[in-house]
């Protein structure tokens, strides 16, 4: 039996076929802003490249966020979906967590507005709780003890995107399974308050 | 002929909405989850907001559509869905859905537009005839649409600013009314006369819309009152507005029923739910245009709804208009 990955929390499309313990393929392309369009069709390739059909697929790994609003939406609109009416099994991973893999490691994934999503990682364990900081408080946590991934152009450096799709089975221990996968909704951390009118 | 079932998504705006219909006219179950009283705290619709909500709520409304007709997804021949025009964020929610449902089904998917949702309502109440003329009033429309025949869309005329709903909203803020504006001034106007003098819109096309500039002349009104020391009355001012942007509304009506020969006019959009504005049609059309038939919508089916794009999504259907995979949904959208 397989398992689908899916994380279209920041830039890339990313979707990844495994079984119960090895990736047998993946897609991680950079598409912003049209991973709404490519998602389904590139499922079905990704499917039908390995012959594999989708009731042989028992479950789906999403992303819950941070990370773009309507990116985190439209893998979990997917999953969602899988879930709830199709009847697959769904578990999810926070994008920075999946981000971070098992390395010691600092995720930051821009937030706009001079902001950044922070996760700090070992292990796949959160050392604190995954945030929003300011540019400037991130850059006074910068070191080369542990690993930065992510957007870290925002800091003059250069950014770096490890392969992801291999993280994914790598933090399999770690995947939450979701029971009521009806409510399940995303993390935002940024508060919709802030788009209200003023 | 075989019956066709169609499941339908709606979440164009504040409403996530599913519905399954059989043959276009015929509602086997029919769910919409409204945000209404989470933008009314707010004072209008929040495009961030409503995506929330709208995540929230997608699977369970598709599942309890799905339990009231007592069907599977195998058992419908389609699945339809708004792919505009809308807010981009809450149509993603719904497009998304749909074309994921119509993957793991193996099912037809069909783009619908609003709009066009909004026109076969009127399929519910009874057949639509054409030539047709449709008059298209909500919170972001004013349209005249001319159907020679089935599927076929020609606007006419449009606004060129504001829609008439967002008239009403926007005088409704002004009047310190509970969003949404419309309703609480249709209520209010009943109480009130037409006294206060605003200008009717001027356009240079004569089948197209201006609702903007009403806003301030209720203003205008408003602040002329308080220099000579009137006391305003609420009523008396929507039934001012009201009267004003109906008139001009129904004026343009006529324009065009009088240069297109058309057998039926058939109201559409959440405005259609407007008491004042469905008492004008049916009095205009019997004593004006008795030759003419028309339809006004159930007030059910006046706001936003999944049957309705059920009901276009038949004829869209029948006409082999389908959609792939790689669909988007989109803000604006042309018929
Ligand atoms: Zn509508």
């Amino acid at each position: 039996m397989y398992t689908i990955g899916i994380d279209t929390s920041h830039q890339f499309l990313l979707l990844v076929l495994m079984d119960d313990d090895k990736v047998i393929d993946g897609i991680q392309k950079e598409c912003p802003k049209l991973q709404s369009e490519h998602i389904v069709l590139e499922l079905d390739e990704l499917l039908k490249k390995n012959n594999v059909l989708l009731k042989e697929v028992k479950s789906v790994v999403v992303t819950i966020g941070p990370g773009s609003y309507t990116g985190v939406r439209i893998g979990l609109t997917v999953a969602k979906i899988l879930g709830s009416i199709v009847g697959k099994k769904v578990y999810t991973l926070s994008t920075l967590q999946l981000y971070a893999g098992v390395d010691n490691a600092l995720v930051l994934l821009d937030a706009r507005a001079g902001r950044c999503y922070v996760g700090r990682y070992n292990k796949g364990v959160a050392i604190r709780e995954d945030s929003v900081l300011t540019n400037k408080e991130i850059k006074e946590m910068l070191n080369d003890d542990i690993i930065l991934i992510g957007d870290l152009h925002l800091f003059d450096r250069e950014s770096y995107y490890p392969e992801i799709a291999a993280n994914f089975m790598l933090l399999k221990e770690l995947w939450q399974k979701i029971e009521n996968i009806d409510v399940l909704s995303p993390v935002y951390l940024k508060s919709s308050q802030e788009y209200l009118r003023k | 002929m075989k019956d066709v079932i169609i499941l339908a998504i709606e979440s164009s705006c504040d409403e996530t909405a599913c519905a399954i219909v059989k043959n276009g006219n015929e509602i086997l179950a029919d769910k919409v989850a409204s945000q209404i009283d989470v933008h009314t705290l707010y004072g209008g619709v929040v495009p961030e907001v409503a995506s929330r909500i709208h995540i929230e709520n997608i699977s369970i409304i598709i599942k309890e559509t799905l339990k009231e007709a007592d069907m599977t997804v195998e058992e419908v021949d389609a699945i339809a869905f708004t792919q505009g025009p809308g807010l981009i964020g809450s149509l993603h929610i719904g497009v998304l859905a749909a074309k994921t449902l119509a993957w793991a089904y193996n099912k037809p998917l069909i783009p619908v537009h609003h709009l066009t949702g909004h026109i076969y309502a009127n399929a519910f109440v009874k057949e639509l005839k054409f030539p047709l003329l449709a008059l298209i009033v909500s919170g972001g429309h004013t349209e005249l649409v001319l159907m020679k025949e089935d599927y076929d869309f020609e606007v006419i005329g449009e606004t060129l600013d504001d829609a008439i709903g967002e008239a009403y909203d926007k005088v409704g803020r002004v009047l310190n009314l509970p969003y949404p504006g419309g309703p609480k001034i249709d209520k209010l106007a009943k109480e009130g006369k037409p006294i206060y003098k605003l200008p009717t819109p001027k356009v240079e096309s004569p089948l197209d819309f201006s609702f903007s500039g009403l806003k301030s002349a209720v203003m205008q009104a408003i602040n002329r009152l308080k220099r000579n020391n009137e006391e305003l009355s609420i009523e008396d001012m929507c039934a001012s507005f009201q009267k004003t942007a109906l008139s001009f509304l129904w004026k343009k009506v006529e324009i065009a029923l009088d240069n297109y020969e058309v057998k039926q006019l058939v109201l559409a959009g959440g405005v259609a739910a407007n008491s004042q504005l469905r008492k004008i049609v049916e009095e205009k059309m019997k004593t004006d245009y008795p030759d003419i038939d028309y339809i006004i919508p159930p007030l059910k089916y006046c706001t936003d709804n999944a049957a309705m794009i059920g009901a276009s999504a038949y004829i869209a259907y029948k006409k082999g208009i389908r959609a792939t995979y790689d669909i988007g949904a989109k803000a604006t959208l042309d018929f």
